[in-house]
């Protein structure tokens, strides 16, 4: 029987091993012939140079205009694999029993595949993403009150980003137009790329709440076209997005609700339509600030179970609300990066008056060639009937090989107040994230 | 005559490029991003980079380092150019190119030796 020190010892031995050895690259760097880290703090985190890279249409400014290869092929395709397993202190219904320990939840193995990825013709580039889970995701209903309700079910193999991009001008001075599906919305620099918590609507992922999980993350991605200009220092973007999804149950198109759910015919908000400005202003090379002005919507379906649904309309939980975002970025030296940032919450459930909700964050950030280590700390007012306010301190280390394996392991504590039941939503936990990507 | 001393100093003036063959290209391609059109290390990608770029154009520098050590980082990367090789090691983010050739490499070699003349 191999004890677990041998592990260690043989997974620390492995791991310097595989850092002295030589490269295998991902599509955007091997299509300009550079290290992942010169457009990446840590990736997925863009630097100045991979923001420049981005909004110029997945190519060098300087490329603007010009023709852009794809005949070799091979170096164009990536491949990402991970596996993440999450250990959580639970705590029991009503918060006064002692918390117990889930160990091992694990994400299941998800694969991440770009075909062709990179620029393409005088002014184009394109990533279109496919995910392979081996086994499937519920999503949760995360409003109030009918938290803990299925709603839909994440696929094993989809299409989960369609990003096109082109940009005209010159490499300092050019307009960007952007378009796809399930496209990501606010993506900023820097600090942007961290997301920021407002909690009024949702909930981090994972929340649990008498042993079931309860709260997802609400993501952002729909359908839509953005048009940005690029000038100098500085960048802007407006963006329109469509709700249309396509969902694997019926196998048809349906609005996008910004997370996992899926609108109905029947949603009031079918069909409607979220907008957001943003901008990003470096100050000088590295540092800089940037921000958002968020309108949108969210109609989450309800199942009822008895509960007093206030909030509701025709089984549906509607919440227009506004997000205004203020971020930067500071680096220390080449190593250090200051980040901080704040957004303010507004939401309007339907039949419930404004609500207003103010977090923050700061985070440090320290990279090597070894890897990346951090500690984020974020703190927020609650909202909907003083809900969701929410305090959390994040430490992680991340690890990377030239090979294209990295592993991460990120230990959180998190409070979160939930007025409407009474109890506690307290996350805290670790979880472990290995990857191989080529 | 006067041909032939026009052709002899056009040919001098150009002698670094004829040397460097296809040197110019290929550093403008790979290793201009992060080392500077003009070899100061002064790229669009250099300061992003945790360990700034070696300037090419620091004579003292440079004449320390020899072509083998310059050949292995072009071909190898920073990962090749190891303490018991070559009593030093340099940034892991400089990318190897492996599939280059190896005529292009002694041209790319020769450029980048010309801008510490």
């Amino acid at each position: 029987m191999i004890k677990p020190v041998k592990i260690i010892l043989s997974t620390v031995f492995l791991w310097a091993a595989l850092t002295e050895t030589a490269s295998a690259l991902p599509s955007f760097a091997r299509q300009e012939d550079v290290n992942c880290f010169a457009c990446h703090a840590i990736p997925p985190k863009l630097n100045r140079a991979g923001y420049e890279f981005r909004a110029a249409g997945y190519r060098e400014p300087e490329e603007i205009g010009k023709p852009a290869s794809i005949s070799d092929g091979r170096k164009r395709v990536s491949v990402r694999v991970s596996e993440t397993a999450t250990y959580t202190p639970m705590p029991i219904a009503g918060g006064t029993t002692p918390e117990v320990i889930q160990t091992g939840d694990t994400g299941g193995t998800t694969a991440k595949f770009w075909p062709v990825a990179g620029s393409f013709g005088d002014n184009y580039g394109q990533r279109t993403e496919i995910t392979i889970a081996t086994k499937p995701t519920t999503g949760v209903n995360t409003a109030t009150p009918a938290k803990g309700t299925a709603v839909t079910t994440v696929p094993q193999t989809a299409v989960t980003l369609i990003d096109i991009r082109s940009a005209w001008g010159q490499s300092d001075n050019h307009l960007n137009v952007r378009a796809g599906a399930t496209m990501g919305l606010v993506s900023g620099y820097g600090a942007a790329d961290s997301s920021m918590s407002s909690n009024s609507v949702g909930t981090p992922d994972p929340v649990f709440l008498s042993g079931t999980k309860i709260g997802s993350k609400i993501s952002s991605s729909s359908p839509g076209v953005e048009v940005g200009y690029t000038f100098k220092d500085l960048d802007v973007g407006l963006a329109s997005v469509n709700g249309l999804e396509y969902d694997y149950v019926d196998q048809s198109l349906h609005p996008n609700n910004n997370g996992y759910s899926v609108r109905e015919n029947t949603d009031p908000l079918y069909n409607s339509r979220d907008t957001y400005l943003r901008f990003n202003y470096f100050l000088g090379k590295k540092n800089a600030i940037g921000g958002y002005y968020y309108q949108g919507n969210v109609s989450l379906p309800i199942n009822a179970t008895g509960k007093t649904q206030k909030y509701a309309l025709a089984n549906y939980s509607v919440d227009n609300f506004t997000r205004y975002a203020l971020y930067g970025t500071y680096y220390i030296d080449r190593k250090t990066a200051l980040m901080g940032g704040m957004i303010q919450a507004t939401d309007a459930f339907y039949t419930n008056p404004l609500t207003t909700s103010n977090n923050y964050f700061v985070s440090l950030d320290f990279y090597n060639e070894w890897g990346a280590y951090g500690v984020r700390y974020d703190t927020g007012t609650g909202n909907v009937d003083g809900n969701f306010g929410l305090t959390s301190t994040d430490a992680y280390i991340e690890l990377f090989s030239k090979l294209g394996f990295w592993v991460k392991a990120d230990v959180y504590y998190k409070d979160q107040q939930n007025g409407n039941t009474t109890a506690d939503l307290i996350t805290d936990g670790l979880t472990i994230t290995a990857t191989y990507i080529f | 005559m006067k041909f032939l001393l026009s052709s002899l100093v056009l040919m001098a003036m150009t002698s670094t490029a004829f040397a460097a063959g296809n040197g110019k290209e290929i550093f403008e391609r790979k290793c201009a991003k992060c080392h500077g059109a003009g070899g100061k290390g002064d790229g669009r990608h250099s300061d992003s980079l945790k360990t700034k770029p070696q300037d090419l154009t620091d004579k003292n520098k440079m004449s320390s380092i020899t072509d083998e050590e310059l050949k292995v980082s072009i071909q190898k990367g920073g990962a090749g150019v190891t303490k018991e090789k070559f009593g030093h090691t340099i940034s892991t983010e400089m990318e190897g190119y492996p599939d280059l050739p190896e005529a292009d490499v002694g041209d790319l070699i020769a450029y980048i030796r010309a801008f510490a003349k």
